[in-house]
């Protein structure tokens, strides 16, 4: 289903290489990681983040994992959606900040897709938009789009149903974190249930560990009729991830 | 023949007015005033095992989650399939002995006298009853201990007897399966002794193998690495941790409250790790606490479960030697960086379990800021905290940037002199059997029946799942 071409892949490496440049002399100075440490629930140590990554010309900043990885656990449910219904794919990145993975997978899609782009920040939506919009001309499908929209994990703005597949990157880590953190948490991925279509499956990719994440997601799943798997991710590097599933009973 | 005993006239605890208690189910029983372990226990079990009983059968049969391929193939990662009673792991604040984390553990155990840091007899009482123990409960472990810490020559004359290249936990597992002579549960076992009154012998081999664990650890460590000095002889007036020490050959007092430290936090963490999975498997076959407990260190000589510290430890000597002294907080971060963008990791740092630091990491921090501040291996380890979760953090590899244990431990031991890396192990295999034993004594005591899951092979499998 996906195609990366010449061009396009050339075009994200340049991009992914500029912002780990710019990445490294934006680390110079301590305050963004304090944030992120000891603050990375509140909605201003994202809002500063990005004000800050929008200063250096970032235009890419993905947490944990990127399209590579991403993609080749992701295409086989999204192929199946596109067998079952034999439409559009609707995709939701749920905190979607800085990542190229929609935009990617937009790009390089076969079938048509459409992904909407939600965060709770402006600015990274901004930037991602401007990177669509200078760079559509190379879509493998015309008729694949990316919707950007500010939206609240915890109130998604969208109808029950209309998802195939919601994608949570580093999202539910941040919310976790913040001070009503479980509960929140809870509320979001019951919200990624309720926007999900019977079938759809919520795909949270984490560093937390089964032993914890398994208790969250287990809690919400049981009283919503949905089932919880996960995989390991083993990356060149040592670092350790999951990508979680949730099930929607169909 | 037993060998380093002191004789002494034993001193009893006077019985003490019951004072106030926590309220939690296991926690109802009159006990502050008994200072004997096995009674306490004997009293308790009843009331246990009707527990169990009314809750399976009106829970027995309700399901509590899925099992899917990748797990099996995975490690059962994630997959509940035993009981730990001892401790559990909170999300939030780490493991919980009985319901109590680390920071809470030392605020009510007790101490030596003196000391500030928790006593593992007090845990150990803890992890067998539930209850936090008085002084005189935990005094009362220390002197018991004391006086079942002997061992019997054949063993000695086998550690005297290994190779000085045999690693150390390799002989410390072979000498704890040859203390099996001395089992109390083999022996009635064999002589046909009623399944109710198991527990009663796994208690006190239970007992006998922590008290001889350190006799035995200390010979290895004398035989390996001072020559074959002799361990001197047990003081029955001596905490567990204190003989310890002084059998090792350290005078230094706070080397002692170190030990205490790092022997109760390395005790115990649920169920289903290697060390306490093992002793568990193995004990469920009625295999008697030395030969279940020499199993679970057999597991921990993996590289992949107990080597983690020593890991941590070879890495930051090196890191100093390539830095040559001491760095800036800059020059640090550089190499930090790039240490990580090109692929490689931080041992100590990636794998965290918990939203915030490890309370394991976070009180020997503390033990480290209160008694060697200045240390410059501890100083780069308080370097590499307040530096390397921000790169983490900063280059989006992780949300849990927070180091583990394994971090710290290694740093502590060495600015004592104890810079035997290989050992390292073996304390941490001491401390570990307070929480196996504690679990076997009560998996023996409610009877749980030997251990056997269903395999499955490949081809099973897909049959079950109608695949090609």
């Amino acid at each position: 289903m996906f195609v990366c071409t010449g061009r396009l892949l050339h075009v994200a490496r340049v991009l992914a290489c500029r912002a780990q440049i710019k990445q490294h002399l934006s680390s110079i100075s301590g305050t963004n990681n304090d944030d992120l440490a000891n603050a990375m629930g509140k909605r201003a140590t994202w809002e500063n983040f990005y004000k800050t990554q929008s200063e250096q010309g970032t235009k890419q900043f993905d947490w944990f994992v990127g399209y590579e990885e991403v993609v080749d656990l992701v295409s086989p449910y999204l192929h199946k959606h596109k067998k079952s219904h034999n439409s559009h794919v609707v995709a939701l990145d749920l905190g979607c900040g800085l990542s190229n993975v929609a935009l990617r997978m937009c790009l390089s899609s076969e079938e048509p897709m459409r992904i909407v782009c939600a965060d709770i920040v402006m600015s990274p939506l901004q930037t991602m938009r401007q990177q669509y919009q200078s760079t559509r001309g190379v879509v493998r499908n015309s008729e694949s789009h990316l919707l950007f929209t500010m939206a609240d994990a915890s109130q998604l703005p969208f109808k029950d149903r209309c998802f195939d597949v919601v994608l949570d990157k580093g999202t539910t880590d941040v919310i976790i974190r913040s001070s009503r953190g479980g509960d929140l948490a809870r509320t979001v991925v019951q919200e990624s249930l309720r926007v999900l279509r019977c079938g759809g499956q919520l795909l949270q990719f984490s560093d937390e560990d089964p032993d914890i994440r398994l208790t969250l997601l287990n809690g919400v799943a049981s009283r919503s009729r949905a089932t919880v798997t996960f995989k390991e991710i083993s990356t060149p590097h040592g670092m350790e991830y999951f990508m979680y599933v949730v099930q929607k009973e169909s | 023949m037993s060998m380093f005993r002191t004789v002494t006239a034993r001193l009893y605890a006077p019985t003490k007015p019951l004072i106030p208690r926590f309220s939690n189910g296991l926690r109802k029983y009159a006990t502050q005033s008994q200072t004997d372990l096995k009674e306490v226990l004997a009293a308790m079990i009843p009331v246990k095992q009707e527990e169990i009983k009314s809750f399976r059968s009106q829970h027995g049969a309700s399901k509590i989650g899925d099992i899917q391929i990748d797990q099996l193939y995975g490690g059962m990662r994630g997959m509940k399939s035993m009981i730990c009673e001892t401790s559990v792991l909170d999300p939030e604040e780490g493991i919980r002995f009985r319901g109590l984390s680390i920071p809470e553990c030392q605020k009510v155990l007790p101490t030596a006298q003196g000391g500030e840091e928790p006593l593992p007899e007090g845990l150990f009482w803890l992890l067998v009853t539930g209850d936090v123990p008085t002084q005189e409960q935990a005094d009362w472990l220390s002197r018991q201990w004391a006086d079942r810490a002997d061992l019997p020559s054949h063993v000695v004359t086998m550690l005297d007897n290994f190779p000085n290249n045999l690693h150390p936990m390799s002989q410390f597992s072979a000498a704890i399966s040859a203390l099996n002579s001395e089992s109390n549960f083999a022996k009635k076992y064999a002589e046909g002794v009623h399944k109710s009154k198991y527990w009663e012998f796994a208690y006190e081999d239970s007992m006998d193998l922590i008290a001889k664990l350190p006799t035995v650890a200390a010979k290895i460590y004398r035989n390996l690495y001072r020559e074959g000095s002799s361990i001197g002889a047990i003081d029955p007036e001596k905490d567990w941790s204190a003989n310890f020490t002084s059998m090792l050959g350290y005078e230094e007092p706070m080397f002692t409250e170190l030990m205490r430290l790092y022997l109760t936090i390395h005790s115990d963490h649920e169920g289903g790790n290697v060390s306490a999975h093992t002793c568990h498997l193995v004990g469920s076959a009625l295999s008697d606490p030395y030969l279940s407990f020499a199993a679970a260190m057999n597991g921990l000589a993996g590289p992949l479960h107990g080597l983690a510290n020593q890991e941590v430890l070879v890495w930051l000597t090196k890191l100093q030697q390539d830095l040559g002294g001491e760095v800036s907080d800059e020059q640090l971060r550089d190499f930090i960086w790039n240490t990580l963008k090109g692929g490689q990791v931080v041992p100590g740092y990636g794998h965290a379990v918990l939203r915030k630091t490890d309370p394991r990491y976070t009180c020997q921090r503390e033990f480290a800021l209160k008694h060697l501040p200045d240390d410059p291996m501890f100083k780069l380890v308080s370097q590499l905290y307040k530096i390397v979760p921000g790169v983490l953090l900063e280059q989006g590899k992780a949300k849990n940037p927070w180091p583990n244990v394994d971090a710290h431990s290694g740093v502590l031991l060495q600015y004592y002199g104890c810079k035997e890396m290989q050992y390292y192990t073996v304390l941490f295999g001491v401390s570990r059997a307070l929480g196996c034993l504690a679990s076997y004594i009560w998996s023996r005591a409610l009877g749980l029946p030997l251990e056997r899951p269903k395999s499955m092979s490949t081809e099973g499998l897909k049959k079950l799942v109608g695949a090609q």
